[in-house]
């Protein structure tokens, strides 16, 4: 996975400020490929609540990590409790690394 | 008489606040006439058969984020430079505003980026469509506030 320690910790601790600690992140796509080099950050972050406003929490935990992270690419795929399921999600579970 | 700003950069900063100023009111515009509409589920499905709505939302969504681009990259980078700062990234420069009261929280603007991503991209996923509307109602709100703000900052060093 290409994040550093640091950087995990940075997205656990923003993630956490906004969904609290038991929401489940996962890194997936080209940066979980070591041999590659730069690209987005795509992240799957997922809650067991129901968010009242799914958009509103996106836009906080976008913003919580461009602050942590620097001004960088980063997808957030984000799934509540009454998100309908996608395949995207799966594939994100399957070849995702949880941080 | 106490100089209270660089005014070598007086210039620039007047011509971003009136392009800033400029293009509030067009995004007010489009703001008010799009929720003068009563915006829920229903209308969010019906907007494949309405072209004319679909349409103001992309001029609302181009506007937003023409007005949300000048305040980072010019409006408050050259203001900062004016108060004799000289952010070096968009982050530096929200901080400084953020600092100088001019927004209330630099995480919310750089947040509010996602949206027009979410308006253009989610309009199949009609709830997180509505929401997104909804999230970019009050975050015009705050762009039109900072835009403000930063107005009465000028009237109060008397800029010229």
């Amino acid at each position: 996975m290409r994040l550093s320690s640091r950087q995990q910790e940075k997205i656990r601790q923003a993630a956490a400020r906004i969904l609290g600690s038991k929401a489940t992140i996962r890194l997936f796509g080209s940066r979980t490929d070591d041999t590659l080099r730069g690209g987005d950050i795509d992240l799957l972050i997922e809650t067991d609540k129901t968010l009242t406003n799914r958009a509103k929490t996106l836009c906080d935990l976008y913003g919580a990590l461009i602050f942590a992270l620097g001004d960088r690419k980063i997808d957030i795929l984000l799934k509540d409790a009454k998100t309908p399921d996608q395949p995207i999600f799966e594939i994100a579970r399957q070849t995702g690394i949880r941080l | 008489m106490t100089l209270n700003y660089l005014s070598e950069y007086a210039e620039d900063v007047l011509l971003a606040l009136a392009l800033a100023k400029k293009e509030a009111e067009h995004l007010s515009y489009t703001q008010r006439t799009l929720f003068a509409q009563p915006i829920d589920l229903d209308w969010v499905e019906s907007l494949p058969d309405q072209p004319a709505q679909a349409e103001k939302i992309d001029a609302y969504v181009a506007r937003f984020g023409r007005l949300q681009d000048h305040i980072g990259e010019k409006l408050i980078p050259r203001f900062a430079r004016l108060m004799g700062e000289n952010p070096k990234s968009l982050l530096d420069a929200l901080a400084f505003a953020e600092k100088m009261e001019w927004i209330d929280n630099a995480e919310e603007f750089i947040g509010a980026r996602k949206l027009r991503m979410l308006v253009h991209e989610y309009v199949e996923e009609t709830e997180l469509f509505l929401q997104s509307l909804q999230t970019a109602d009050a975050a015009t709100n705050l762009l039109l506030d900072v835009v403000i703000r930063i107005s009465k900052q000028a009237e109060k060093l008397k800029l010229r």
